[in-house]
């Protein structure tokens, strides 16, 4: 980005609007976000519903025949990956509608979410805040806060500029900058298992380290048909380390988890781009579409990004 | 002497593992075999792209399309990818942005594309300018 771009986004960073709704119960949530959805068709914005299926029904029903000028997404599908939210479903409906303002519902976070899914949604929402800021939008983000636990609901106020709570509309003293927030989020890394294959890798011949990954990988549970996608994303990720470190050197770890395998590229370098991977780059960018891959490949990336490093991992649900 | 080279790094290999933690993955050397290569394949503007295309084939791979476009003069360029065994994000934007700088109608089409290189695409540029692929 330019300088001048870069100035004017920070200028008109207050367009954006991100809001969390704490709601109580399917009477609260159908009051809620049947007023935004409403409000929205009113000044004749295009409004996108990505929630999971049964929140879908009850505003589906709450809506009535409004409801068909909206786009619904089960984001139990679409955001199982929370990595893939930003790039699939939120810029791919405000690019699909560019120039107008935008109106989404996106509920990532729900009960049932493993801790880790959990934590790439939080990193997520933080980052819808970067993602968007200066552009013309609003998201709101339900927030179950009878089935969540009080932590979730904590976070949300952390990331979420502004928060609706029963008909009230007040900004989130507790709200922090995405890079802040970001960096606050737990370091180190819980550790891999002390079964974990471990290999270093520090040339930027990557070859042992596909060689590693498609040896390994089958006897930690990847079916074959799924050894391509690990492997490369593995390499991408190992890519990033011989261009993005000054020693190009790495470790990757693999492992068979719970439901499936988990692969994890660690090295000493600090990531400079946060949105690396969350937006598509230009068509004539020759960089930035690794991490995007990633996501793409793999049903979920933990991403930890601190002063001693960055460890990305990789899940491959079986 | 290149066989005992590699009989050399064998053996450097094997004391490495058994020096190594209990838990240290087997992984053979890289094998000569995936060496990355653009060759003629006969026919003018025909090449064939063999082994692996990682961000250590990059340099041999741009500079061996950008010959490939000269050589193909107001052609095509068809690639055939049948041994080609592996390639990178990278390496395939490099296939995608000589596809884009051939200009004037001329194609530089992927045939026996593999199917994660063909997703690979799809998910990263849609249906880029120029490039045609051709499945397996």
């Amino acid at each position: 980005m330019s300088r001048d771009a870069a100035a004017a986004r920070r200028v008109r960073a207050d367009l954006f609007e991100h809001e969390a709704l704490f709601y109580n119960g399917p009477a609260e949530y159908a009051a809620g976000c049947g007023t935004f959805v409403r409000d929205a068709l009113g000044a004749g914005r295009p409004v996108l519903v990505a929630a999971p299926q049964p929140n879908i029904d009850l505003l589906g029903s709450a809506l009535g025949d409004a409801g068909s000028q909206v786009r619904f997404l089960d984001m139990t599908a679409v955001g199982r990956n929370p990595g893939r939210i930003i790039p699939d479903v939120l810029h791919a409906f405000a690019q699909e509608h560019r120039g107008r303002w935008v109106s989404i519902i996106g509920e990532p976070i729900w009960p049932g979410r493993s801790p880790a899914e959990y934590r790439a949604a939080v990193q997520h929402e933080s980052l819808i805040n970067l993602a968007f800021a200066g552009r013309t939008a609003t998201i709101l983000c339900p927030y179950d806060t009878a089935g969540l636990v009080a932590e979730a609901v904590a976070d949300a106020e952390r990331t979420h500029p502004v928060i609706l709570q029963g008909g009230a509309r007040q900004s989130s003293g507790p709200y922090l900058e995405p890079a802040t927030m970001l960096s606050g989020l737990a370091w180190p890394p819980p550790s891999p298992p002390e079964r974990a294959l471990t290999l270093r890798f520090e040339s930027a011949d990557l070859r042992p380290v596909r060689d590693f990954v498609r040896r390994n990988a089958p006897s930690a549970g990847l079916p074959a048909g799924r050894v391509v996608d690990l492997l490369v994303a593995v390499n991408e990720a190992a890519t990033n380390t011989v261009t993005h470190t000054a020693s190009g050197a790495g470790s990757i770890r693999l492992w068979q988890a719970d439901g499936g395998t988990v692969c994890e590229v660690r090295d000493a370098g600090t990531v400079g781009d946060l949105l690396a991977g969350r937006l598509p780059p230009g068509p004539n960018s020759q960089r930035g579409r690794g991490l995007l891959i990633i996501n793409q490949l793999c049903d979920l990336v933990e991403t930890w990004f601190g002063q001693a490093g960055t460890v990305l991992r990789m899940h491959m649900r079986t | 002497m290149v066989l005992l080279l590699s009989r050399a790094r064998s053996l450097l290999w094997v004391a490495r593992t058994r020096r190594g933690a209990r838990r240290r993955a087997s992984v053979p050397p890289a094998g000569a075999a995936h060496r990355f290569e653009l060759l003629p394949a006969g026919p003018p503007g025909v090449y064939r792209l063999v082994g692996e295309a990682d961000i250590a084939a990059r340099g041999a791979l741009r500079a061996g399309l950008a010959s490939a476009a000269t050589a193909a003069g107001t052609g095509d360029v068809r690639l055939d990818l049948t041994a080609l065994t592996f390639i990178d994000v990278g390496s395939t934007a490099e296939l995608v942005g000589a596809a884009q700088r051939l200009g004037d109608g001329r194609r530089l089409v992927l045939d026996r594309a593999s199917p994660i290189l063909c997703r690979i695409i799809a998910l990263a540029w849609g249906k880029p300018p120029g490039l045609e692929v051709r499945p397996r």
